[in-house]
């Protein structure tokens, strides 16, 4: 499995102006491993978590 | 996710992006993501979901969002374009009608009346709702936008409602855009600092002192959307899979914020309510 950067924190980055995924980021064509994008118009990507607000909850636990 | 057996960081790895509040952000948004070869998009946004549309046309994108069809995401609800399906959480424009008589149930000679939308979703006020301002001329209700700047954030919020203050305005809708979601707290104060009884698409804002929300459940919506995802994951395609529309709405009312404005919900709705917050 190759393992990308691990980045940090939320990352914004000053050229995009807009919010960088916020995970440990793996190859996803690993094998069993699935990787997905959730995007969001104004939440911060610290907020998109199970133990975010009741849409990510209900997203990501349930 | 979880409840379908995915662990995140162990067999899910999950990309978060947002736009931060500046919609002019979309488009290179969009593009980075495509560009970063998730095996699935979820949109929370329908102007961020018509973005990508284009890019791509093999990544499943599954999308929330108010009226998909309306909002130009797909033109089919039952068989949705290509690679793209999701749910609907303000299935038919109609209920904005609903909310606006619920309004003016609860605030007596309603006659001014804004509609909160963020700047990205002028298209929405434009075509989507025209027949809630043909319904509220009926009733000699003056109804308009107030739209948000570009850049979303609490100065924006402040500044229309002191815009609303100054027009006189007696009444407000909050659209169901996810920024608003976001901002639930800081518009249910605004509210109350600006004695402005307003109605809204979801409970999320009455549970923050919000005076009544009549609207689908969010937390059903998102189970689902959560459902889809792992369908797409285990092979179907988005084109198979129709738009979700939930049926059920529920009408949420906050009597402890009426009273501070000075109201009292006629029986008429109490007596239809789901929930009463005393």
């Amino acid at each position: 499995m190759r393992q990308r950067e691990f980045i940090a924190g939320t990352a914004i980055t000053a050229a995009l102006s807009f919010a960088k995924p916020v995970c440990a980021q793996t190859d996803a064509r690993s094998p069993g491993i699935k990787r997905i994008a959730i995007v969001h118009t104004a939440e911060k990507p610290e907020g998109m978590t199970i133990n975010g607000r009741l849409t990510f909850k209900a997203i990501l636990g349930s | 996710m979880k409840r379908h057996g995915y662990v995140e960081r162990q067999n899910l790895l999950v990309d978060r992006y947002s736009a931060l509040g500046r919609s002019e952000h979309y488009g290179d948004l969009a593009r980075t993501i495509i560009a970063s070869h998730p095996d699935l998009i979820i949109s929370l946004s329908g102007p961020i979901a018509r973005q990508l549309k284009p890019l791509t046309t093999t990544i499943p994108i599954l999308v929330s969002s108010g009226d998909p069809v309306a909002g130009g995401v797909v033109t089919n609800l039952a068989k949705p374009d290509g690679n793209i399906t999701g749910v609907s959480v303000d299935a038919g424009l109609g209920v904005y009608d609903k909310r606006l008589q619920f309004l003016s149930e609860t605030v007596r000679n309603l006659r001014n009346v804004r509609v909160l939308i963020p700047s990205s979703a002028t298209m929405f006020w434009e075509t989507g709702l025209a027949p809630l301002r043909e319904a509220a001329g009926r009733v000699g209700i003056r109804i308009a936008a107030v739209l948000l700047s570009e850049k979303l954030d609490g100065a924006a919020y402040e500044r229309v409602f002191d815009e609303m203050e100054t027009d006189r305005v007696d009444g407000l809708m909050v659209a169901h855009q996810g920024e608003h979601l976001t901002n639930r707290q800081l518009i249910a104060d605004l509210a109350a600092k600006h004695r402005l009884p307003a109605v809204y698409p979801h409970r999320e804002f009455v549970d923050v002192g919000g005076l009544l929300s009549y609207g689908t459940d969010l937390g059903d919506a998102m189970l689902r959307l959560a459902d889809m995802t792992d369908q797409v994951m285990k092979g179907a395609k988005p084109a198979g899979i129709p738009f979700y529309q939930q049926i059920k709405f529920e009408l949420v009312l906050n009597r402890t914020t009426a009273k501070s404005l000075g109201l009292e919900f006629p029986v008429s709705l109490l007596a239809v309510a789901d929930e009463v917050i005393e």
